[in-house]
């Protein structure tokens, strides 16, 4: 018994680590941070940080959920532009309409995004690269391809709002990314995509419904790309068909570097929350630093080179 | 003995594949506390036999009773369903998630609001490994523990699921000797359940320590089934290998030349102690032995895949260190894994490119490659070994196993190897392409090559090579020129000694 129990704790330690590691990474983004620029740490540029980066930190753990069903949604970016445009074009009706029908447009992508891959049995990758073109197509299409106006200023003040100074969309991001950790953790559904993305044919054999199961993934990630694009609308204030271009890219970054495997079966969503704010605060260390926004993705990658590579060098 | 409640029962199962029968008319049955080992040569259909029990295979015809009345499976969850599992090598569990996720994959343990209870899932985890005095935590990833203790997992997972029949699959060809003991305790303990038992192995030893009743298959038959008190090993291995050799095999006689490979106490740390040993020209030596007595760890050193910790190699005439395939390649030596589709052939791409695939790797350095000479080779030699296709464009994948066997083998004549390594060249091939395989090996020797080739099936072996070497626990233990030995006599030094001593006491 107690030789089990010391075993347990020197297993437990494990993750621990690697979680330490990416807290250390977390801890130099932000001390660096500070002694780059006295206005780091004003509440201003906190705030800045998160109304700024929102979108893709919503964005992030929807692509967990993908990441660990094995699989990868290069729709999400377009989707987001897609529900700002709709927004923007049917607000003036109902701002309700609106924001349903934006969700529904977004939740029926995503399903068929599974529905196509389970069907077709096509790689994600491919699929999802040609539905972000057809998405984009459709945004650009309803938009003719120019900004639309009229989401009301209610609704684009949303974005500022902020509650005891801290801006409302933080809850909103602490609330998706606590539904998404206790969905992935407790339910059935969650275990379930863990499993397809771990070993399918494992999965398929334990009387798993893995098509089902890949399906409802992308639903939640179009689900997500539904909510990112609302904030998104109230955040630029109108409808950019050709806007929250390379969004996936940024999600998928945030994903990685918290953890999340290409090879599926892994990642937690906690983990991604820490590599959204690594990704958000070292673009707005940049930015304060007065970096030019040319050279800004040479910081994220050299960021994902040195995350993941550490990460795989370990295992290996 | 037989005092157990029959379980299972099979009668006159047959199944075929496209070409082959795998099974003929076998009768099956399973009682309950009972140990029943299936043994038998590789091929013998010991593995379908147990997936049509599972319900992973479907039989062609014949009928199984599970506790007396027909039941027809057709997949593995029907199987399940009555309490049939089979922990098979290949594991299907889920490498990224922990044990004890692992263990009740099936049967999530879940609270009243229907989420997952993970304290009760880990506790209960712990409490079956610790029936099993298993040391493994439940939090941790099946990837992080060692092979034999992902298969202790898959047993406890299978146990915990309330199994009525539990098939095990060679056990103890990743369980090593403590292991081995703490599973024949769970097997002794679960007989005591009431379980019935099938135990698949290829140490026949074994087959005494736990075994009521051992079944012996052998070319989809069901040679004998008797109480393990009437059985001796050498009986077993009689029935084991029966069959006469005859015109199933061809050889030549050939004038055997110089020696062009010689190898002198070859050491690989945990893999191959002091070999040493010679081929010559136009000469096929045969190395027989157990799976896992070192065969292919041997020619796998030979070849430059594992470096030598000490010992010599020459060929023609020279000492070679190779520090990569690359190396043996480029002094002429050419290997024919044992598994064709991952280690052989690029199985996505066509017969033509797999061809010549060798003679790239060996004109990396001009930096322009003819492909129309390169194909037009391939072409030839491709109508050389008679690949049966319906053009060279095609994929190998499409091609019956025999045929992407000669493809495998084409590329290292393309690449003009004078030293074959086949490890199990003939292995899941049918009857009639082994013997033009044969013709093949024995044309290729007549034009001045030499072979060394590993085989489990002893007839083939023996009626093949001009040597045999024989090997167990990675030494070489005994050589023999052909027609010197018998079947037995093969299997006696194949056998470890140890092995052999528990056998007699």
């Amino acid at each position: 018994m107690l030789q089990n129990q010391i075993q347990i704790k020197h297993k437990a330690g494990r993750s621990f680590s690697s979680n330490i590691v990416l807290l250390l990474v977390f801890a130099a983004v932000m001390l660096i941070g500070a002694l780059i620029s006295p206005l780091f740490f004003s509440v201003q540029n906190m705030r800045n940080i998160i109304v700024g980066a929102a979108t893709f930190g919503i964005l992030a753990s929807g692509m967990t959920v993908i990441l660990i069903a094995g699989e990868i949604d290069l729709s999400v970016g377009s989707q987001v532009a897609l529900t700002s445009v709709l927004m923007a074009t049917l607000a003036p009706i109902s701002l309700t309409l609106a924001i349903v029908a934006s969700i529904l447009a977004t939740v029926t992508i995503g399903i068929l995004n599974g529905v196509l891959l389970t069907k077709t049995k096509m790689p994600s990758f491919v699929l999802t690269l040609s539905t972000m073109g057809i998405v984009r197509s459709i945004a650009l299409v309803i938009g003719n391809g120019q900004p639309v106006y009229g989401v009301p200023r209610s609704y684009s003040n949303l974005a500022n709002t902020t509650v005891g100074g801290i801006p409302l969309v933080a809850f909103l991001l602490v609330a998706i990314y606590l539904f998404t950790w206790f969905f992935l953790k407790y339910t059935t559904l969650g275990r379930s995509i863990y499993s397809v993305g771990s070993n399918s044919e494992a999965a398929r054999l334990t009387g798993i419904n893995i098509d089902r199961i890949t399906v409802a993934a992308y639903a939640i990630s179009g689900l997500m790309a539904g909510i990112a694009g609302l904030y998104y609308t109230s955040y630029v204030t109108l409808g950019l068909p050709d806007g929250a271009v390379d969004y996936e890219t940024e999600a998928i970054t945030a994903a990685i570097i918290g953890g999340a495997s290409f090879f599926g079966g892994e990642g937690v969503v906690t983990n991604t929350l820490l590599g959204f704010l690594i990704v958000a605060i070292v673009k707005n260390i940049l930015n304060l630093m007065g970096v030019s926004p040319f050279v800004q993705p040479v910081a994220i990658g050299l960021l994902i080179i040195i995350a993941v590579g550490v990460r795989t060098m370990r295992k290996s | 003995m037989r005092e157990g409640k029959t379980i299972l029962e099979m009668k006159k199962i047959t199944k075929s594949f496209p070409g082959v029968r795998a099974l003929k008319e076998v009768d099956l049955a399973l009682r309950a506390g009972e140990v029943h080992c299936l043994v038998g040569e590789n091929g013998a259909g010991k593995s379908t036999l147990i997936k049509i029990m599972t319900g992973a295979h479907t039989m062609t015809s014949g009928e199984m009773l599970v506790n007396g009345t027909p039941q027809v499976l057709t997949s593995p969850l029907d199987g399940r369903e009555l309490g049939i599992r089979a922990i098979y090598q290949e594991l299907d569990l889920l490498p990224t998630l922990s044990v004890a996720e692992n263990i009740f994959m099936e049967d999530v343990p879940k609270t009243k609001l229907g989420l997952v209870d993970w304290p009760k899932m880990n506790r209960k985890a712990a409490e079956l490994l610790q029936m099993f005095h298993v040391e493994i935590s439940p939090y941790s990833l099946i990837r992080d523990l060692t092979v034999a203790e992902q298969q202790i997992v898959a047993i406890v997972k299978a146990l915990s699921q309330d199994s009525k029949v539990l098939i095990m699959d060679e056990p103890s060809a990743v369980l090593t000797g403590s292991e081995l003991e703490r599973l024949f305790g769970i097997i002794a303990e679960l007989k005591k359940q009431g379980v019935a038992i099938v135990y698949i192995t290829h140490r026949l030893i074994e087959v005494f320590e736990i075994g009521d009743i051992v079944t012996v298959l052998r070319d989809g038959e069901n040679i004998v089934t008797k109480d393990i008190e009437d059985v001796t090993m050498e009986k077993m291995i009689q029935w084991m290998v029966g069959r006469e050799i005859d015109e199933q095999f061809y050889k030549e006689k050939v004038a055997i030349g110089d020696v062009v490979l010689e190898a002198k106490n070859l050491s690989v740390e945990g893999m191959v102690k002091e070999a040493s040993f010679e081929l010559r020209e136009g000469e096929i030596l045969g190395l027989a032995g157990l799976v896992g007595a070192g065969r292919t760890e041997l020619l796998k050193s030979i070849f430059g895949e594992y470096r030598l910790n000490s010992g010599t190699l020459t060929i023609f005439g020279e000492e070679c260190r190779f520090n990569s395939p690359r190396d043996a390649i480029a002094k002429g030596l050419g290997f024919v894994p044992e598994d064709r589709k991952t280690e052989g052939a690029v199985l996505c791409r066509s017969i033509e490119e797999n061809i010549s695939l060798g003679v790239l790797a060996k004109k990396e350095f001009k930096f322009l490659v003819h492909f129309p000479t390169i194909f037009k080779k391939a072409v030839e030699l491709a109508n050389y070994v008679k690949i049966r296709c319906h053009s060279l464009r095609q994929e190998v994948v499409t091609l019956s196993g025999g045929n992407q066997q000669k493809t495998v083998l084409a590329k290292w004549l393309a690449s003009e190897s004078q030293i074959l390594l086949l490890d199990e060249p003939t292995r899941g091939i049918d009857v009639g392409s082994k013997l033009e395989f044969y013709k093949f090996m024995a044309e290729l020797v007549r034009n001045g090559k030499s072979i060394i080739l590993v085989s489990s099936e002893l007839p083939e072996l023996m009626a093949l090579s001009d040597r045999i070497l024989v090997m167990s626990n990675s030494r070489i233990r005994k050589e023999f020129r052909a027609g010197e030995a018998t079947q037995e006599q093969i299997l006696e030094h194949a056998i470890p000694q140890e092995l052999r001593e528990a056998a007699s006491s």
